[in-house]
């Protein structure tokens, strides 16, 4: 009976959407909710095929004892994943380290480790006092035969990871004359029983942990240019405020509630000023607070939602949402408010914006059927590129410093975690497991 | 792969025998580099000193919410509450416009409103699960706000209405289809004692 009277009307909607689709196409407006997404191709993303760089990453020489072998298996490991997640380098496998022979002199065998195809390697050992971890390592070049690097690190036991991403760092500004981004941390939300909590972890998803403890909602974690202090949005007063902490958890600056709603911070590429959206005014609107004396600007003005402000590097513009024409899609405004123009025609739902570092590419989200997927925009070419496609909810893209990586939410296994990928969609990595855990946000 | 890695194996062992071969006896020309110690590791970031705490004005640490405690024998905010005496609205997917039935629903509690004029009324604006946390905060926030421009255009004063956004943060059903979600688009309205 249901199914009876339902069917004339979808039949009749199935047309309407249809004709709205031809007349959307010809207006540059988005097609319907549930119209099909033009299979758009994944974009040859520049620098993909530069050759990856061979290295070796022989075990780590140290004391004997139990202890000791673990950090120095920890430290071994974690710089090879480190350099493999990079993306410049190759790992020559381990079982081709049995092959090499050792030099009868005790020299690097340099030779031994370019027939492995080894071109760079990595020898490291652990000092034998443990009370202070002291690693010391050497690059190798193994076809000039010589040392391209070497430093003595010391630091505490409980380091090693850290000790290593240093190393791994310095590897990669070696062969590339570009930051690594291993000592990079990643905020995100985290269900904690009935509350949402700010929980911080390494870039690799090592060592979460919770950064704040009130038991209420703590949403949209931001970090601040300089990766001291996580602005974000609290209900721990019982209504939507902004609140500033430093990577401790301490409370750094509060901004009571003058209004329904506070929400979205996204600081500044200067650290000067965070944008966020408030409905002080009436209306979800996006607003500038400058840090140094709480100033406001208003910068947009309409009766639709305006929300998630994403700014461009240089700070001169701003990505952000509006349903101004009906749904959710990304706008680019000047960071006066000014100059406001549509990004996304392709889609007919898109929301959660975020700039590359190089101010080249948008990602975003957007709704297809049968849940939400990243995609990107090349601003140059206005090429798209969709980098998800799994029938679940993929969102909240946001850029590793470097502008290689992405890092963002999926309930793919059923649960919300936070995954890393490629920016060509490739490579991908969940970094939380068994957690409600959403809306990333990566450190410079 | 496995036949590139072996072909490269056997030119580099051949490349390797020869290179022993002609130059058995000279020393590798390696210049080791001295091991320079970097600056202290751990102190990295934290060695900035920490950023000076300027702002705290308004800020309280967090504290439990209170109502104060009435007579048993009268009705309390929460009792109402319990019965279900003010009716939720429900909202269609991505919409803030208020349906026919949640019109007919706020008439009904407009009334239940005037005829308790010791509370407030507190809406709450809630989203399914479907879309980003930030828009959903935004559009529970319209919810909240359509629901209480019309209890006041039916003549509540303003005054003892507010409104919250939870975005879909506080679902009512946990579930992941049409029913939870049509559940979960909803505007709560909760008597709160003043």
């Amino acid at each position: 009976m249901r199914l009876a009277t339902r069917f004339p009307i979808l039949l009749v909607s199935l047309g309407v959407a249809l004709a709205v689709a031809a007349a959307a196409r010809q207006e540059g407006q988005a097609p319907p909710p549930d119209a099909p997404i033009p299979s758009v191709p994944i974009l040859r993303i520049v620098g993909a095929a530069r050759p990856k760089i061979p290295i070796a990453l022989p075990a780590f020489q140290g004391p004997a004892d139990a202890k000791a072998q673990e950090i120095a298996r920890t430290i071994r490991d974690t710089v090879r994943d480190d350099l493999d997640f990079s993306g410049f380098f190759s790992i020559v496998p381990e079982e081709y380290h049995k092959m090499v022979r050792p030099d009868p002199g005790g020299r690097v065998a340099f030779k031994e480790w370019q027939g492995v195809g080894a071109d760079a390697l990595l020898i490291g050992s652990l000092g034998s006092d443990l009370s202070a971890l002291v690693v010391e390592w050497r690059l190798y070049d193994t076809t000039d035969q010589k040392v391209l690097l070497g430093k003595r690190y010391r630091g505490e036991a409980d380091q090693a990871r850290l000790i290593a991403h240093r190393l791994s760092n310095e590897i990669v500004q070696q062969y590339t004359d570009q930051p690594g981004i291993a000592l990079t941390r990643i905020a995100f939300v985290s269900q904690v029983g009935k509350g949402k909590e700010i929980f911080v972890m390494d870039y690799d998803g090592a060592r979460p942990k919770r950064i704040t403890a009130n038991g209420s909602i703590n949403l949209s974690p931001t970090w601040s240019p300089d990766g001291r202090q996580i602005a974000f949005m609290t209900y721990r007063s019982g209504r939507p405020e902004l609140m500033i902490i430093n990577n401790e958890g301490e409370l750094q600056r509060a901004f009571p509630q003058q209004g329904e709603l506070n929400s979205a911070p996204a600081w500044s590429p200067d650290g000067s000023t965070l944008a966020f959206t408030s409905s002080r005014d009436g209306n979800a609107e996006i607003y500038l607070l400058r840090l140094s004396n709480r100033s406001l600007t208003r910068l947009t003005r309409s009766e639709a939602i305006d929300t998630s402000p994403a700014w461009s590097p240089d700070g001169r513009q701003l990505a952000f949402t509006s349903d101004r024409a009906g749904s959710p899609q990304i706008y680019v405004m000047d960071a006066d408010g000014g100059n406001t123009r549509r990004l996304t025609t392709e889609v007919s739902y898109s929301d959660a914006a975020s700039w590359s570092p190089q101010g080249d590419k948008i990602v975003f989200t957007a709704r297809v059927p049968g849940g939400f997927d990243i995609f990107l925009k090349d601003l140059k070419t206005e090429q798209m590129g969709r980098l998800t496609e799994n029938s679940n909810i993929n969102e909240w893209p946001r850029w590793s410093p470097d502008g290689r990586h992405l890092v963002f939410a999926s309930n793919r296994t059923g649960s919300f975690d936070i995954y890393t990928m490629d920016v060509d969609g490739s490579r991908l990595k969940r970094l939380t497991r068994g957690g409600n855990s959403y809306s990333p946000s990566w450190s410079r | 792969m496995a036949h590139g890695v072996s072909r490269n194996l056997a030119l580099s062992f051949i490349a390797l025998f020869l290179a022993l071969a002609i130059g058995a006896c000279k020393s590798a020309p390696v210049a080791e580099a001295p091991v320079t110690t970097p600056p202290e590791f751990g102190s990295g970031s934290a060695a900035k000193p920490a950023e000076k705490v300027d702002e705290t004005s308004g800020f309280q640490t967090a504290q439990p919410s209170e109502e104060p405690m009435r007579d048993a024998g009268s009705s309390s905010a929460d009792k109402l509450n319990a019965q279900g005496a003010l009716k939720r609205v429900q909202f269609d997917f991505d919409k803030y416009d208020l349906r026919p039935d949640a019109i007919r629903t706020l008439g009904d509690d407009a009334a239940t409103i005037k005829q308790h004029g010791q509370f407030k009324v507190r809406i709450e604006g809630h989203c399914d699960e479907r879309g980003t946390v930030e828009y959903n905060l935004a559009l529970g926030e319209k919810r909240a706000r359509a629901a209480r421009d019309y209890l006041v255009s039916l003549g509540t004063p303003a005054g003892r209405l507010s409104i919250v956004s939870f975005g879909k943060e506080r679902a009512l059903d946990p579930g992941h289809n049409e029913e939870a979600w049509s559940l979960n688009r909803r505007a709560e309205l909760l008597f709160v004692s003043e």
